[in-house]
């Protein structure tokens, strides 16, 4: 199972209240980039990926438990084991070389530096 | 919007059999499990971007009670703006009960990579007295 999440980074309005979530995310605004901090609690470094593709950041994550054997018992099993996801439009300018990731106490921090377009050169057309 | 998300409470058994079929909690704040083994519990909690001065655990009277605190994050200040804000902040709480059938005072806990985890010995099966009754 895996569970699917896709986003615009840039409509922060719709997604107030999702505060419980797995891969609950908290996006900041800088001039030059964006930080993201996204709870992936137990997750290993070893088990998170990010794939840009087409502008959009994709964050594949897996984590699992070890399996009970005989003479012990689960009592409680609410934690989300498995393959989650979660996807972000950050542009199509953005390359890999814009984003930089760490993982620290549950929580993946990514920062995505702003792709600033080059703005078009105007050119003036000399008339005789 | 006020009054949101700035404090949950929530109540549990270690044995869940005892009480009505609740329906999976999975993905909520302070997602939990607990294991049984021959000797122990294990119990483990998603606690993600909390951090471990932030996290407190007791027992009292059998009440074994997590309390976990997270402050809200600035709107807009110099470390940017934010303009996504999904991640809990404010303070929950989540008791189980565990009983009188555990070493409460040699509970060990640790957390690490957004996960805490307590230990919890059961305590030695008292072995029944033999009572000798004196026969006048």
């Amino acid at each position: 199972m895996t569970r699917n999440y896709t986003n615009d980074l840039f409509s922060a309005a719709e997604n107030r209240g999702r505060t419980e979530g797995l891969m609950s995310t908290d996006v900041r605004e800088f001039e030059d980039r964006y930080e993201l901090s996204i709870n992936l609690p137990g997750f290993s470094k070893d088990n998170v990926q990010l794939d840009l593709q087409d502008g959009t950041l994709t964050i594949l994550a897996s984590r699992s438990r070890a399996e009970i054997v005989e003479g012990e018992k689960r009592h409680l099993s609410e934690r989300f084991m498995g393959k989650c996801r979660r996807s972000f439009y950050i542009g199509e300018g953005t390359t890999n070389e814009d984003i930089s990731a760490s993982l620290t106490d549950g929580v993946l921090f990514l920062t995505v530096r702003k792709h600033v377009p080059e703005k078009p050169k105007a050119v003036t057309i000399h008339i005789d | 919007m006020l009054f949101t998300n700035t404090f949950s409470d929530l109540y549990d058994t270690l044995f869940p059999e005892v009480r009505d079929p609740a329906p999976r909690r999975t993905n909520a704040l302070m997602s939990t499990d607990i294991t049984e083994y021959a000797d122990r519990y294990e119990l483990s909690m998603d606690l993600a971007g909390f951090s471990k001065e932030n996290i407190t655990a007791e027992v009292k009277e059998g009440v074994l009670t997590i309390h976990a605190k997270r402050e809200a994050p600035a709107q807009e200040n110099a470390e940017g703006k934010l303009i996504r804000s999904e991640r809990f902040s404010g303070e929950c709480r989540r008791s189980f009960t565990i009983g009188e059938d555990v070493e409460q005072d040699a509970i060990r806990a640790a957390f690490a990579d957004g996960v805490l985890t307590l230990t919890i010995p059961k305590a030695a099966p008292k072995l029944p007295e033999n009572r000798r009754i004196a026969i006048s």
